[in-house]
């Protein structure tokens, strides 16, 4: 009697055993999986903006004047963060590049200011179809997306080892940075391109 | 019931310190005073972004390219077709067009070698391509892009040295120049301002989009990669030195099999005489003789490019033995090519060629080289080599030579883009003034 007391005592601690165990076990598969969902790219499609939305970014003189001699950039780069040098403390500022293969040009501003004006290797490009006035710092990323019209674009992730809650987003011609739904960088490609036969 | 609860709670402890110590204490950039957008987050983000569209960092240090240079797109007249199809239709007629050329220049044994190694070599190229054509008609293609970007994506591992190394290597250094010589004429700089003019100026050198093979060979449409903004595949025409001989091609076994279908009606390769074609032929008067030797100043790999001006050498020295009793073609060598640019470089080059005379003073045949990569950046103050080690790379490349009538000289190519009879129909003449020179000793 007292065997088969013991024996089904340990039977039901066995199970309750193997209960928790495989309770661990999955909730390490679920871990694992979360966390490689956290660093996969993922295609996503989007309802398209019932109307394009208005600039974002008001063109400074400066820019204004150079859109009056090149035109706009065929390909850019926005950068936006906070300038603990700059007075006030922890100024936000934009940083642009401009980039115009076609006319050997590239012009760097910071807040609406040309700061560097070099000349490049001049190249035939078909230019984004972006403009640096569509985007700015306040935007997150349903409005970005919404700004360049994209109905279709892929998310890759950053894990925390480099940007904490980072990710990037690519659209046709166009790359989104994020920290968080902070927006810290745009850039447009520009591709070269071929004569038509 | 005692044990089982202790058990039960080195378990829990067990998973929570396990659960604990996965999950992020802090967020580096969740500043007390709330969030504070990083210069250097923003830059890192413009890296990755270009990591992730297939750029090299060490290829940042490649001046005066305009990006957009690298992403180039080829727009066709016609609706888009897949160019894997493409690709494998013109796979088809190569192979096809070889196979045709093989039975008409070669016999016997000889014939029946080149063919075997033909098709196993087409086999694996179709198989492979037809597999990539089959991803390309469903989703799996994406599927296998997601993957590959996602193993590329990892930061933590690669990404974020690079960029280290990239700033240490690349930026600092000329950052430093700048502000020296800034100050030096009595400017006034600002250090911060230099450091990331110069940090932009070099990123911006970072290749664009060269995603296109990738997504293309995982069976992405082309249309997707069109609508990604990616440049679309140029259907690019191929020729058989673009064909990867397996390296499972058991040749040994293949020369077995041809000579026990000879079954001695035909003669081995070994005993095939100089003159492998009908008629008298320029060479039937030295074959009393033993070899040809042809001391060639070969073009190097590096011929023609701005590394020769870095200090890779040109030429090198090549030897080349044409047995007059068997008809083959042999040659190997090895040199070192040491130059320095952006990076310092010691390649090391093997070559090993095997062909045989094809009559009227033209040989032919396919050279394998294998090339040792070993660039590194150095480090003036202590010797030291930051490399990441040598790096293999193997490549397969078709030769022709040609030795003028009265064998005064000889001249020898290789790496060329057309086939052998587009180069036999230029003429010996121009051969012998276009290819790399070579003088010539019978004994």
């Amino acid at each position: 009697m007292t065997i088969k007391t013991d024996l089904k005592k340990h039977w039901k601690a066995g199970c309750v055993l193997a209960g928790i165990v495989f309770i661990f076990l999955a909730a390490l598969f679920m871990l694992g999986l979360n966390k490689l969902a956290d660093i996969t790219p993922r295609s996503y499609s989007i309802a398209p903006a019932e109307s394009p939305p208005e600039a974002a970014y008001t063109l400074s003189n400066e820019q204004k004047g150079l859109l009056a001699e090149l035109g706009y950039p065929e390909a850019f780069s926005l950068h936006f963060y906070q300038d603990d040098l700059a007075e006030p403390l922890q100024a936000g500022m934009r940083l642009e590049i401009w980039t115009y293969y076609q006319a050997g040009q590239e012009v760097t501003l910071l807040n609406g200011q040309v700061i560097e004006r070099v000349d490049i290797a001049t190249s035939t490009v078909i230019g984004a179809p972006y403009h640096p006035e569509q985007f700015s710092e306040t935007m997150g990323a349903d409005l970005a997306l919404k700004a360049a019209g994209l109905h279709e674009y892929m998310r890759a992730p950053l894990d925390t080892y480099d940007i904490p809650n980072g990710a990037i987003l690519f659209g046709r011609q166009v790359a989104f940075g994020f920290q968080g739904d902070h927006l810290l960088y745009v850039e447009s490609f520009a591709l070269e391109g071929e004569q038509q036969p | 019931m005692k044990a089982v609860f202790r058990k039960l709670f080195c378990i829990c402890l067990l998973a929570a310190l396990l659960f604990s110590d996965l999950t992020p204490i802090a967020q580096a950039s969740d500043a007390p005073g709330g969030w504070q957008q990083s210069e250097l987050d923003s830059y890192t983000l413009m890296l990755a972004a270009h990591a992730l569209l297939g750029a090299n960092l060490d290829e940042l240090a490649q001046n005066g390219k305009p990006a957009a240079k690298q992403a180039v797109i080829f727009q066709e007249a016609s609706p888009v077709s897949n160019p894997l199809e493409v690709r494998l239709r013109q796979v088809e007629a190569l192979c096809a067009e070889t196979r045709q050329s093989l039975q008409a220049s070669y016999t016997g044994a000889e014939a029946c070698e080149r063919t075997a190694i033909l098709e196993q070599s087409c086999s694996s190229e179709i198989n492979a391509l037809k597999t990539a054509v089959d991803r390309s008609r469903g989703r799996a293609g994406v599927r296998t892009f997601f993957q590959r970007l996602a193993r590329r994506i990892d930061p933590g591992r690669a990404n974020f040295g690079k960029l280290l190394r990239f700033i240490r290597h690349e930026v600092l250094p000329e950052a430093a120049q700048q502000i020296v010589g800034a100050s030096l004429s009595g400017s006034n700089v600002v250090v911060r301002r230099v450091v990331r003019q110069t940090f932009l100026r070099k990123a911006r050198q970072v290749l664009k989009a060269n995603l296109t093979t990738d997504l293309l060979m995982s069976g992405v449409p082309p249309q997707t990669i069109q609508e990604l903004g990616l440049p679309a595949a140029r259907a690019a025409s191929v020729d058989l030195s673009q064909i990867k001989i397996p390296r499972s091609i058991d040749l040994n076994a293949i020369r077995e099999q041809c000579q026990r279908q000879a079954g001695g009606e035909l003669p081995a390769p070994e005993s095939q005489p100089a003159q492998a074609h009908n008629g008298p032929d320029m060479l039937e008067k030295w074959l009393d003789k033993n070899a040809i030797y042809m001391n060639c100043q070969a073009a190097s790999y590096y011929y023609g490019t701005t590394s020769v001006d870095e200090g890779a050498p040109e030429s090198f020295d090549l030897l080349i033995t044409l047995d007059l009793q068997e008809g083959n073609v042999v040659y190997t060598y090895d040199y070192d090519a040491t130059w320095h640019s952006d990076q310092y470089y010691e390649n090391r080059h093997h070559g090993e060629g095997k062909g045989a005379y094809v009559g009227d003073g033209w040989f032919s045949g396919v050279e394998q080289s294998t090339i040792l990569w070993y660039k590194y950046y150095l480090n003036t103050q202590t010797g030291e080599h930051i490399s990441a080690g040598e790096e293999e790379d193997k490549r397969t490349f078709k030769f022709i030579g040609v030795i003028a009538d009265d064998l005064s000289r000889a001249a020898f190519c290789w790496g060329y883009g057309q086939s052998n009879e587009e180069m036999k129909s230029m003429g010996k003449e121009r051969l012998l003034e276009m290819c790399s020179p070579c003088t010539v000793e019978v004994r």
